[in-house]
């Protein structure tokens, strides 16, 4: 057996955490503003959607896929879901969207459909690329601009406002003891994927595709399912994050959350998990959007430039993957 | 073949596109009776044991168990009928743990649907005490030695009591001492009543362990020994070759001479690898290294072709001290080395036999302006098929879907192509059937007629005597022993025990 230093080994295990720590005291000592309920609010609110769209997406690297559809899909599932309550509705007579592009009703029916059109783009995803072997990162690339066309052709590239549906603010606006609501729901889905990941077989199932999938299959696992599920579960939190966002920006816009699956990714990869699959896992992941959402917030605050931001991302992607792949795997990640 | 046979397989036919894998296959076991198959690669011994195990439907026959015709359409039912097979590729997940790849796809739960690691580590224990092994079942198998992660496939099998046992190349990462300790566990179980099927390349061990020895070729049942009529490895070979001729690789004289030596290695040392290794190597000379897994000749021939670093010691090539820092440089000098890891280290799997055998000659194979020469390319490829005896429909043929005997032997056309005086052959036979072995040798035995130095190690000693002119035995990472072939005061024991030696100061 190996003989390890455990100092070293106590540091590579909990580095992320360490980091965090780090980056918060380092947000204390910047601004004396860190610390206010507003500014801890706006940290929040933005790692809420970084993060559960990065939550979605490393169930897919874990088996070894990537999805770089989430982010279009946070504006094709709002806005064609408006349109589909509305031609529905438009065939019994009652209007769904008024003069100006204001929709006046139907939370629920928008949040159903919203996710349920994130879960079944998810599964063709999967399907896709289970059946037909195209690698992921084409066929997600090619559903993110099938999604993306789509949203401005149905919506004919105007924004859809929802001030007037009753109860829509909820989830980006409400608070509970003074957390923001997306926050907590963030968490909440974090968690109990964790805890699934950790105490069901469903992980097993998982890692056990992606980390060699040779293996999986003879155990008798059907990895082509648990490669769709993964998809759906992706699609599902891009769904979420689109309910996230539209709610606090009280409107569906067709180009919202552009450029957010390079972001996502990059929180994973922080995150220690990798494209190779099988190896990394939710927690470091939540604790990766906690790293880059404090550290988005510093930038701002001592007046960076927006180049920084994109500068030190990258050197934190690099660092992150050093750190991550040294020397031999330290314990299964959660 | 008899009628209470507890396994009993029935006309078992299996066609895949272009091949008949197997043709109308009868096979049987008792309890208590280990049964080895042998054959060539691509007899069908993996594709039957995999319909035994529920990976594969046969196309046409039955398998009857205890007498009951069963259809094993998955390895859940497999597991339920109590068949335990290792398979012959890993099935290990490298970044879960022992005790979670032990239950893969069978994990135990809890009352309320969790994972119960209580019990399951517990189990994983048992079963490690079981076959006589320590291992730490939290550990992430990617983290194992080859060794263990055999031991870990043998704990899966092993799991659930099996009544039949498969064993399908274990005992190719083993050496020795290992092997030795497997087959004291086989044989318990076969005392215990357990009905074991044994694969294996190493002739010698099947007619060790076997009761029965079952010959398969080209898909075909066309031979079954018994071990009370004192089964010969010759009439093994001759089964599984059919009308081919077996040929003991004739030795060439010797040659002989004080001529310079064409490598002479002094004082190499790399703690805690290998210590003051001094030897010499002639031209036209075959020189062996013997050792046990882990006795550093792996390492010692790595450092010279510098893949790897060492501490001290030095090299003369024809006479004159050399530095070599990376293994161009050593190529451009004229060493080179074929690894024992022909699929890791020696191929590019995606490209074709052409792309392979030129890739280190390019520097004489591309034209002024870097374009490759393709007819030259075209020639040399086709001159080395042919002279290696390459079976392939043609050099645009992707090495991934070559025999392993095959694949090595486009390895070895890159060396040769490149035009070499000193070639290092580690364990190159591993994994390969018989028929392509005895045209290695036959390479080899070219090459030294050619003048060429060579260096071969290989676990199975009865090869290296074979064709090597001088043996050196190492252990612990020291050399214990040199020994001329043509002095005849030695034997496969007495080199065997000198693996064993055992070495004051190792890995100090």
């Amino acid at each position: 057996m190996i003989k390890r230093d455990n100092t070293l080994n106590f540091f590579r295990d909990n580095i992320l955490v360490m980091v965090l720590v780090i980056i918060f005291i380092l947000g204390l000592s910047i601004s004396r503003h860190f610390l206010t309920g507003a500014n801890i609010s706006s940290i929040l609110i933005e790692v809420s959607v970084m993060g559960i769209l990065a939550v979605g997406e490393t169930v897919c690297m874990l088996v070894r896929e990537i999805d770089l559809s989430i982010a279009s899909l946070m504006a094709f599932a709002p806005v064609i879901a408006i349109n589909i309550i509305s031609f529905i509705k438009s065939r019994t007579g009652t209007p769904f969207i008024d003069a100006g592009n204001y929709v006046n009703s139907g939370l629920g029916y928008i949040v159903i459909l919203t996710i349920l059109l994130g879960c079944i783009v998810g599964a063709i995803n999967g399907i896709i690329v289970v059946k037909t072997k195209v690698p992921s990162i084409i066929a997600t690339l090619g559903m993110m601009y099938v999604l993306t066309g789509f949203a401005y052709v149905i919506s004919k590239g105007t924004s859809y406002f929802l001030t007037r549906v009753p109860g829509f603010k909820w989830l980006g606006s409400s608070t509970f003891l003074k957390i923001p609501m997306s926050f907590l729901v963030y968490i909440i889905i974090g968690i109990v994927a964790l805890l699934v990941f950790k105490f069901t077989k469903i992980g097993n199932r998982i890692y056990a595709t992606g980390g060699n999938e040779n293996a999986a299959i003879y155990a008798g696992i059907n990895t082509g399912n648990w490669k769709i599920a993964a998809f759906i579960f992706s699609g599902f939190c891009a769904s979420v994050a689109a309910l996230m966002y539209s709610s606090r920006l009280e409107a569906a816009t067709p180009n919202q959350g552009a450029g957010l699956e390079l972001i996502a990714v990059t929180v994973v990869v922080i995150g220690g998990t990798t494209l190779q699959g099988g190896k990394g896992g939710i927690f470091g992941t939540i604790i990766a959007s906690l790293i880059l959402g404090i550290f988005y917030n510093i930038i701002i605050a001592v007046g960076l430039v927006t180049w920084y931001k994109t500068v030190i991302t990258g050197l934190l992607v690099v660092g992150a993957v050093l750190i991550h792949s040294r020397g031999k795997l330290t314990k299964k990640s959660i | 073949m008899s009628n209470n046979a507890i396994l009993y397989l029935k006309s078992i036919s299996k066609t895949f596109p272009g091949i008949r894998a197997l043709i109308d296959v009868n096979f049987s076991i008792n309890k208590g009776e280990i049964v080895s198959l042998v054959g060539e690669n691509g007899a069908g011994k993996s594709t039957l044991m995999r319909v035994i195990a529920g990976l594969l439907s046969p196309d046409q026959g039955e398998i009857y168990i205890e007498g009951e015709l069963v259809k094993i359409s998955n390895a859940a039912i497999a597991d339920k009928l109590r068949i335990g097979i290792v398979h012959q590729e890993p099935t290990l997940v490298p970044g879960m743990s022992v005790y979670a790849n032990i239950f893969l796809g069978r994990e135990i739960l809890t009352k309320w649907g969790t994972l119960n690691f209580k019990k399951m580590k517990k189990d994983s224990m048992k079963i490690l005490d079981t076959i006589g092994f320590k291992l730490n079942i939290n550990e992430l198998v990617g983290n194992l030695t080859l060794v263990e992660k055999e031991v870990v496939e043998i704990a899966k099998a092993m799991l659930f009591d099996p009544k039949y046992l498969i064993l399908d190349e274990v005992t190719a990462p083993l050496g020795v001492e290992e092997t030795n300790h497997l087959f004291e566990l086989i044989l318990e179980l076969k005392n215990k009543g357990l009905a074991i099927i044994f694969i294996s390349h190493r002739l010698n061990e099947v007619i060790r362990l076997s009761d029965r020895v079952v010959v398969l070729r080209d898909g075909k049942v066309v031979g079954e020994l018994d071990s009370k009529d004192n089964i010969k490895e010759r009439d093994l070979i001759n089964l599984m070759l059919g009308d081919k001729k077996f040929e003991r690789a004739k030795r060439a004289e010797t040659i002989s001479g004080k001529k310079t030596p064409v490598l002479e290695a002094i004082n190499f040392n790399k703690k805690p690898h290998f210590e003051n290794i001094n030897f010499r190597l002639h031209r036209g000379e075959i020189l062996g290294f013997a050792g046990l897994k882990g006795s550093g000749i792996t390492e010692i021939l790595r450092t010279i072709y510098a893949l790897e670093t060492r501490d001290s010691g030095d090299i003369h090539f024809n006479g004159q001290k050399i530095k070599i820092q990376d293994p161009k440089q050593a190529l451009n000098k004229g060493i080179g080395m074929v690894t024992n890891d022909r699929q890791k280290e020696g191929l590019a799997l995606e490209r074709n036999i052409e792309e392979n055998m030129s890739i280190s000659s390019l520097d004489f194979l591309t034209n002024r302006l870097t374009f490759l020469k393709v007819k030259t390319i075209r020639h040399f490829a086709r001159t080395y098929i042919s002279k290696l005896e390459i079976k392939a429909r043609s050099y645009k043929q992707d090495a991934l879907n070559l025999s392993g005997g095959n694949q090595q032997k486009v390895v070895i056309a890159k060396l040769l192509l490149k035009g070499l005086e000193l070639i290092m052959f580690d364990e190159p036979t591993r994994g390969i059937d018989v028929n392509a072995k005895n045209e290695i040798y036959k390479i080899l035995l070219e090459l030294k007629k050619d003048n060429k130095g060579i260096i071969i190690t290989s676990p199975e000693i009865p090869e290296l005597l074979n064709i090597c002119d001088r043996i050196i035995v190492v252990s612990m990472g020291r050399i214990v022993e040199e020994v001329e072939i043509s002095s005849a005061d030695f034997n496969e024991k007495s080199i065997l025990e000198k693996m064993h030696t055992v070495v004051s100061g190792y890995g100090a």
